[in-house]
């Protein structure tokens, strides 16, 4: 599972650099639900702590599996919508 | 009638007082920064993720900071006067006032604490808030406060005066003995501790039961490094350390900023920064932690001073309830230093500017909301709510559901922006 | 240059200056203010002299306090990036034979400042040329290490 996240295209990218918390994991939260079950969604983060803490708190809430890319500043937070 | 004279506990010279205050926003701010500590994001967590582990995190503040100010007074070390004077009045305006904070804040992505800290950590979307706040304090200030204060000397919906009336030991017991303060101490602080901790329990009992097959790892694309597993289950929502990783280490990481500070890690410091606050301050002036909720206002002035405009010859509430500087001036200063100095110092600090432009005016108009919110409900989320636990008074309570609904409906509004 | 240094290096200066801003603030508008208050009436905003004067002299302790600590910050840096600029090869180079003496200067600095708060308070004084010894001895060690690196080199 791990690995076909990190390899696939995302289906759906949200950029919330230079946003802080709750603002990355509430975007995510709403674009997930628009989202169909089995597609991928990357968000994209500088913010530390809501890759730390409140976006794998999103994912875990739901079950959905996460990978975190780090590259150079930003990270690409991927999650996959389960159904 | 218990007294209502407020004369030094301790003595020390006015510099020693002003130094203390400034040494625990430094504090706050350096603790808040590394622990990530937002109230707005803890209530968010509960509606979006279902979380409540910085929620009971909040609770154990509270509940500390009670028991922590409540005992000082209870043992005779601080007069309860000295606990009481500063309790505000308390009506329809708290509850409809925390209410717009919690949308507000929620909305524009900070509470006061977490927007000042945020602030100095290179966070361009939370100096625009601060600016809405000023903003937001200066419409109060000319448009709602003066009927504001109509209801409040009339009593409608409010009470009439603040100070030992609004003391809960004085009004479940109609003393203010040790004995009183004792026994509200401990009904306050062992309640909210416990709440506290059986939520945090909570949510980490449901974390590790769900999602068993699922693996999550970091790498990195542009270095090397090791891909790491956090094995079969998903971890607590905040790091915890495995059993096998030494606490000399541990500390070792924090001391040296590679680590953020746990939630309650951050907690403990925080309670006990305000218990410090407490008993230094206490007979000299407002003994307890308190934010921008008139300091944003305060540098609004200040702003307007240097273009030669004095809102407080002739502006309403600016003219009668905000002195020139008091000792929050310089916690708030510091704060922003202390917050400045460990984002910069563990490499975190750094200009960013939001992607989506749009959010810059929604962080604005959530400022403003911020600022109108916190001047109704007489104060902040910590200058409040916060220390109104440790005032022992009910305020906070009234506080915490207003700002909790308002959050609600931030995030129910925001799934549709 | 990297835009990175150029924050690195601007940030902790922003933060001296500020400190030293606030000071000149509080002492030319805010004092003045006040007595604008008192004159115009206005008692719940004035502040009366001796708070007023404590609040000026914790200002002035936290601005010398703010620059020492911003001044520091930049001095740590700039050895930081010198340090990444040469590929972390660099071993022992001039800014280890700088930095004792630009600590020894901070300090001697913030002791001349401060002096006028720290009156004949011997044992402040005491810490304090300890401190500056303490730096001199380590820009002593320092030289000598220099010296012998060169040689082997």
């Amino acid at each position: 599972m791990s690995e076909e996240l990190k390899v696939r295209k995302p289906d759906e990218v949200l950029d919330v650099r230079g946003e802080s918390c709750p603002v990355p994991e509430m975007m995510a939260s709403k674009k997930l639900k628009k989202m169909k079950a089995g597609q991928v969604l990357e968000v994209l983060t500088d913010h530390q702590p809501a890759v730390d803490v409140t976006l794998p708190s999103l994912c875990k809430s739901n079950g959905y599996p996460y990978v975190i890319i780090k590259d150079g500043d930003v990270y690409k937070f991927r999650i996959m919508k389960v159904g | 009638m218990p007294p209502e004279i407020l004369q030094p506990v301790f003595s020390y010279s006015w510099p020693v007082v002003f130094g203390v205050f400034a040494l625990s926003g430094f504090i706050l701010g350096w603790t808040a920064q590394r622990g990530n500590y937002c109230f707005v994001n803890a209530m968010t967590s509960i509606f979006t993720v279902r979380s409540f582990e910085r929620f009971g995190a909040l609770l154990i503040l509270f509940g500390l900071s009670a028991l922590g100010c409540g005992l000082l007074v209870a043992a005779g070390v601080v007069p309860a006067y000295d606990q009481y004077y500063f309790n505000y009045f308390a009506g329809w305006y708290i509850l409809v006032g925390s209410f717009i904070f919690g949308f507000g804040a929620a909305l524009a992505g900070g509470c006061n604490l977490s927007m000042l800290y945020r602030a100095a950590s290179g966070y361009v979307q939370n100096w625009i808030e601060l600016f809405g706040m000023m903003i937001g304090t200066y419409i109060f200030a000319v448009g709602i406060w003066p009927f504001q204060l109509y209801t409040m000397e009339k009593g409608i919906f409010s009470t009439t005066s603040g100070g030992y009336v609004e003391y809960v030991p004085y009004l479940l017991f109609h003393s203010v003995s040790g004995t009183a303060v004792l026994l509200t101490s401990l009904l306050f602080g062992v309640p909210l501790i416990s709440l506290g901790i059986y939520l945090q329990r909570y949510t980490r009992a449901k974390w590790s039961g769900k999602g068993g097959g699922f693996t999550s790892f970091s790498m990195s694309l542009n270095r090397a490094l090791p891909v790491k597993s956090f094995g079969g289950n998903f971890p607590s929502p905040t790091p915890q350390p495995s059993g096998g990783l030494r606490l000399s280490q541990e500390v070792k990481d924090l001391l040296l900023l590679r680590k953020p500070y746990g939630t309650n890690l951050s907690t403990v410091i925080l309670a006990l920064d305000m218990i410090m606050v407490f008993l230094i301050g206490a007979g000299y002036t407002f003994n307890y932690l308190v934010i921008t909720s008139s300091d944003g206002g305060r540098f609004f002035e200040y702003i307007l001073m240097l273009a030669g405009v004095h809102l407080f010859l002739n502006t309403p509430w600016f003219s009668d309830s905000l002195s020139i500087v008091d000792a929050s001036t310089l916690m708030v200063v510091m704060l922003c230093v202390g917050a400045f100095a460990s984002s910069y110092l563990s490499g975190d600090f750094k200009i960013r500017i939001p992607r989506e432009k749009k959010r810059l005016l929604i962080g604005f108009v959530g400022g403003m909301l911020v600022g109108i919110g916190v001047r109704m409900a007489l104060g902040c989320n910590v200058g409040l709510m916060w220390t109104n636990f440790a005032q022992l008074g009910y305020d906070g309570i009234i506080f915490l559901f207003g700002m909790l609904g308002g959050v609600y409906l931030a995030v129910k509004v925001q799934e549709r922006l | 240059m990297k835009t990175a240094y150029v924050r690195k290096l601007l940030a902790p200066v922003v933060l001296s200056l500020f400190a030293v801003g606030w000071y000149e603030f509080s002492v030319i508008y805010l004092a003045s203010n006040n007595q604008l208050a008192l004159s115009s009436g206005d008692l719940a905003v004035y502040v009366i002299p001796q708070q007023f004067q404590g609040y000026l002299t914790a200002t002035l302790w936290i601005c010398y306090f703010v620059v020492f600590m911003g001044l520091a910050m930049f001095w740590y840096n700039l050895v930081n990036i010198v340090r990444e600029e040469e590929g972390g090869r660099w071993e022992f180079g001039a800014i280890d034979l700088a930095m004792p003496l630009a600590i020894a200067l901070e300090l001697v600095a913030f002791f001349y400042l401060g002096n006028s708060l720290i009156g004949d308070n011997v044992a402040v004084r005491l810490l304090g040329y300890c401190a500056v010894l303490g730096c001199l001895m380590w820009f002593w060690y320092n030289s000598v290490k220099y010296v012998r690196v060169r040689e082997v080199v």
